[in-house]
């Protein structure tokens, strides 16, 4: 079956904000995260005549993804980007205090920190559990590796998180 | 307040027991404040996972760009088949031209091998008639000396008759 524009209009285009903020989780850099969006974008449309082995589009588009911000990170030219502190955006947030929302900001910060210091595969299946809500399942095919190996990855990035929390908290890092 | 299933929820958490609807609790728990002073620090380490899902977004003009990209992509796919479609033209032209002229050089070159077959050793008529008086001659003048030969034999002939007939009256 062939995919119509309409169709990746309202199957393809939607994984666009989950497919970004993986890309950038790795990449550290919004310009290129969403170069690759973009050439995910494209691949996706032209491997379209595969839809069919794909039940769950959204995991398919996400494996390109990370299959795509490998490739560049492979690639001699690419250069990670250093670290740069991000503003959080908490507005939904009650804090009334400008203390409260600044030292809420700066811990804010430290676990961005922490989790993006986590080796990749870690920093991968935190992205897509923790924040992007995928299956134990989902992220085995997007991650092209055994459930077990998911659980194993996400319980030491978990236990990386929990320690390094507890240090923010007890030391103000 | 009981925060008993909260706690329950986040050392299953920890431990990576916990399913997809129990994390979407707990994450919805520490949503909203104010937090319990004992959750304090998770409940930071939840709201950045919530506000990492909502943040981070591609625009419209994304979409636009894409959509307008794969527009090009097909009617591109379409000239170059048209231009496939123009090759095997082009290549179907030359190989009937090919076919035409080895058959036309085939041909030419039966019909010379044929002129040789046929071709006259002599260029006008009374050279060859005058040609083939001679070979005529030439037979005839054999065939005369031979006859002579055949008379000087028939002489033997009579003789040996002669003898016959003496010794016959002998």
């Amino acid at each position: 079956m062939n995919m119509s524009i309409e169709a990746f209009k309202n199957r393809v285009l939607p994984t666009k904000d989950k497919l970004y903020r993986f890309a950038y989780r790795m990449l550290r850099n919004e310009d290129d995260a969403k170069d690759v969006v973009q050439e995910v974008m494209i691949k996706i449309w032209n491997k379209r005549e595969n839809m069919d082995s794909w039940k769950n589009i959204e995991a398919w588009c996400m494996q390109v993804t990370k299959n795509q911000v490998l490739d560049k990170v492979k690639s001699k030219r690419y250069k990670l980007t250093d670290q740069i502190d991000e503003g959080f955006d908490l507005r939904d947030s009650t804090h009334n205090s400008p203390d409260r929302i600044a030292e809420t900001n700066d811990t804010m910060k430290s676990i961005n920190n922490i989790i993006n210091s986590l080796p990749e595969k870690q920093k991968q299946v935190i992205q897509l559990r923790d924040i992007e809500g995928f299956s134990y399942k989902e992220i085995s095919e997007i991650m092209h590796v055994d459930l077990s190996q998911v659980k194993v990855n996400l319980f030491r990035a978990r236990k990386l998180v929990k320690d390094n929390l507890i240090n923010i908290n007890a030391y103000g890092l | 307040m009981d925060y008993k299933r909260i706690e329950d929820l986040l050392e299953k958490y920890w431990a990576c027991e916990t399913s997809i609807v129990e994390e979407k609790e707990l994450r919805t728990f520490f949503k909203n404040e104010p937090v319990p002073e004992q959750f304090k620090d998770t409940a930071l380490l939840f709201q950045y996972f919530e506000t990492q899902s909502r943040q981070k977004k591609l625009g419209t003009d994304f979409d636009q760009k894409i959509l307008a990209q794969l527009n090009e992509e097909a009617s591109t796919k379409k000239t170059k088949m048209v231009h496939l479609f123009n090759n095997y033209y082009k290549v179907a032209a030359v190989i009937i031209m090919v076919i035409v002229l080895s058959l036309l050089v085939t041909r030419t070159i039966q019909q010379e091998q044929d002129k040789v077959q046929m071709a006259d050793t002599f260029e006008n008529p009374e050279d060859a008639f005058e040609e083939t008086k001679k070979a005529l001659l030439l037979i005839s003048n054999k065939i005369g000396k031979g006859k002579t030969q055949m008379v000087k034999l028939s002489e033997f002939n009579k003789a040996e008759e002669k003898i016959k007939n003496n010794n016959v009256e002998l």
